[in-house]
């Protein structure tokens, strides 16, 4: 029996099980913007219901599947379920319909807790032109809301998710308050960095990331298993079941399995009710006085253009015709070398380092900034390392102990960089309805329309030579540049919010310009991408956004 | 959807005895031709991975045998039992492969039998393979103990 649910649901009507779903808030979408908005809707009182199409995840279970499992993607852990399937990093086609004319490579789960099962933890601020990049660049578009708005729910938001990191270094985001836990010690591979850039224009950083650097609130510290992506098997890691689990016990009801595949809207254009569908083969309607649409930047353009009808032919909150648009992702220059000396990699975190201080400058009216991430985890990126050395080395002829020492050697000096580009919102970028393929319940496969663009791309040629340089430094060989670029994972853009109705999705509030009662959240909301991982700003954009509902729901 | 592998192999002593009491059952061997066979496996598996037979583990070594054969590799493993090298390199680089990937030839190409002992996870004493957690957690910080910096 599920907390709260005599509370919260009633009979659908007679003869019927109880079936329909009633709360003062309805959430679609159990991942990091949903999770937080239940625990602080539960939190203040109100009745808050989750609609999550995924299943519950079974940690254990998950990382035994890890374990066993000869491909280790990010969602390889993870129950693909008929009715709830999602993107798979081995097959571009699996899920997406893809329009090109790039590939678009970031995947997402479908489960109670959203992606945020698989996240690396990494919890990078906006820099203040992040959010003005029209004026101070003459590119793309401003935020409605600036830095100084968003600060304090930043300070919040480090708060909620716990996160680890040095107070004393702003990163070029100033703080109005300390992180509330110190950092996570940084690898003997950053300092052998630190130390070769010293008196170059690149600076090493440790890294803010939401996971314990001391035990907390149940949670134990990081003890460096290395599998922040797929799974953290300890839950040191910051993931939403810690938000979705407290709203559980502040009555919330999460309701597994069950997706939402049309909203409807009455009188005064407000958004009436949310039809739902379960793989039993019922459905019903979820009702509420605020609806939220958590869900990521692909599924919420999807079902708000599902949900097209006589009155709104372009989709719910379409009024723009910006819903959908604006897809954007953070392409990844990826390089990998040969250490001049051991820095023993595999070791730690997948990450507690990065060169922070390309991320902002006049450049960026040319060119994309970067953020580039130093990684501990050695060339297992690019190549499968160090499970792959063997089959690579015994090729040159290495058997026996020259093959044995040579393993050691070569994994012990690997070194992995990742350049995280900003890729600038595109119109013709964007998320449409696939006119063949359908799920389950009939709901149209994302045909994904997406380039990369000439600003990120020399952002991409730009990184390759910070790179050679920054490998020159460490006396590196072997030099490796992916031709291609990598998907980074950040599916941003497509409900994008701004002041004007005419060309956004939601105002400031995240309020939907055409439905009073309609919030969205996530990334889908943010015009620009910045360089910086999106979770610490979707997360400080949902705890402002409770606030919002709040208020919505005493007005 | 994703590959997924045969669960990793954790054959228990239990298991290792029927294996082998069915190798006998089957034919292949009289006890002690078994037993010779699997310890001539294992000493050939020592010289090419650079480790001492003690660390040759005996459940994974027949589970490799048998995915050879599976493989239609049977006739080459007796060869390279019999004669060594040279002549059955491609052989001999598979199984060195085999031992510190964890992924053995078998009738479906490869499949993962072993995650946390895998050679290559041994021949980086210095770390431990990903899913385990540090002997001392922020030990990262410094090089490994012993290591000549």
């Amino acid at each position: 029996m599920q907390r709260g649910a005599g509370r919260l649901e009633r009979t659908a009507g007679r003869g019927r099980a109880m079936s329909a779903i009633e709360a003062d808030v309805i959430i679609v979408g159990a991942g990091f913007a949903g999770a937080l908005l239940a625990d602080r809707l539960a939190g203040a009182g109100v009745g808050a219901a989750v609609l999550e199409a995924g299943p519950r995840v079974n940690r254990s279970a998950a990382f035994q599947t890890f374990l066993n499992t000869a491909i280790k993607t990010p969602e390889s852990p993870y129950e693909r379920l008929p009715e709830a399937e999602f993107p798979d990093t081995l097959d571009s086609g699996h899920w997406y319909r893809q329009a090109g004319p790039d590939v678009f490579k970031s995947t997402y789960l479908k489960a109670v807790g959203g992606t945020s099962w698989h996240w690396l933890g990494t919890c990078v601020r906006y820099v203040p032109s992040d959010f003005r990049m029209r004026s101070d660049f003459g590119r793309a578009v401003d935020w409605p809301i600036d830095y100084a708005e968003l600060e304090p729910w930043y300070v919040e938001a480090e708060r909620e998710m716990g996160v680890a990191g040095d107070s004393e270094e702003d990163l070029g985001s100033p703080r109005s308050g300390p992180f509330p836990q110190p950092p996570i010690p940084g690898t003997w591979l950053d300092r052998v960095f630190a130390r070769a850039l010293e008196g170059t224009q690149y600076q090493v950083r440790l890294t803010p990331q939401a996971r314990n650097s001391v035990a907390r609130e149940g949670r134990p510290a990081c003890c460096g298993s290395g599998t922040c992506i797929p799974i953290c098997p300890v839950g040191a890691k910051y993931d939403a079941m810690v938000h979705l689990d407290r709203a559980e016990i502040r009555g919330a009801v999460i309701h597994e399995r069950t997706t939402a595949t049309l909203i409807e809207t009455g009188a005064g254009g407000r958004v009436s009710a949310i039809r739902f569908r379960r793989p039993d083969g019922s459905g019903d309607l979820a009702r509420g006085r605020v609806f939220i649409l958590a869900g990521n930047a692909v599924e919420t353009p999807r079902l708000l253009l599902q949900s097209r009808s006589e009155t709104a032919p372009g989709g719910i909150a379409n009024g723009s015709d910006q819903v959908g648009r604006n897809l954007m992702d953070h392409p990844i220059q990826l390089s990998w070398a040969l250490a001049g000396e051991p820095v023993w990699p595999y070791r730690g975190p997948m990450a507690t380092s990065g060169v922070e201080n390309l991320r902002d400058g006049a450049f960026r009216s040319q060119r994309s900034a970067l953020r580039i991430q130093i990684s501990n985890d050695g060339w297992n990126w690019p190549t499968g390392g160090p499970v792959t050395l063997a089959d690579s080395l015994t090729r040159r002829g290495l058997l026996g102990t020259d093959l044995r020492r040579e393993i050691a050697g070569h994994a012990s000096r690997e070194v992995q960089l990742a350049a995280l580009t900003e890729q600038l919102p595109d119109p013709e970028n964007r998320i449409t309805l696939d006119p063949q393929d359908a799920d389950p319940y009939g709901v149209p496969l994302p045909r994904m329309h997406y380039r990369v663009g000439e600003y990120s791309r020399a952002g991409l040629d730009y990184a390759r030579d910070v790179h050679d340089e920054i490998f020159a430094r460490l006396n590196a060989s072997e030099v490796q540049h992916s031709e291609e670029f990598q998907g980074s994972g950040h599916v941003i853009g497509t409900t994008r919010m701004g002041d004007d109705p005419l060309d956004s999705v939601v105002d400031r509030n995240l309020r939907s310009h055409a439905h009073d009662n309609l919030f969205l959240v996530g990334a889908g909301v943010f015009p620009t991408a910045s360089t910086a991982n999106p979770t610490l700003t979707i997360a400080a954009l949902a705890l402002r956004a409770a606030e919002q509902v709040k208020a919505e729901l005493a007005a | 959807m994703p590959v997924q592998a045969g669960a990793a192999l954790s054959l228990t002593r239990r298991g290792f005895t029927i294996r082998l009491a069915s190798l006998i059952a089957a034919g292949v061997a009289h006890p002690a031709l078994g037993q010779e066979e699997l310890q001539s496996f294992r000493a050939l598996s020592a010289r090419l991975t650079g480790f001492s037979e003690a660390g040759i583990d005996s459940e994974l070594a027949l589970d490799m045998m048998d995915g050879l054969r599976a493989a239609g590799l049977g006739d080459a493993l007796e060869s390279l039992l019999a004669d060594g090298l040279p002549g059955n390199d491609e052989l001999a680089r598979q199984i060195a492969v085999a031992w510190y990937s964890g992924f053995h030839p078998d009738a479906t190409g490869t499949s993962l039998r072993a995650y946390y002992d895998a050679l290559v996870w041994r021949a980086l004493d210095y770390t431990r393979p990903p899913g385990q957690c540090s002997a001392a957690p922020g030990d990262w910080s410094e090089p490994p103990a012993g290591a000549a910096q």
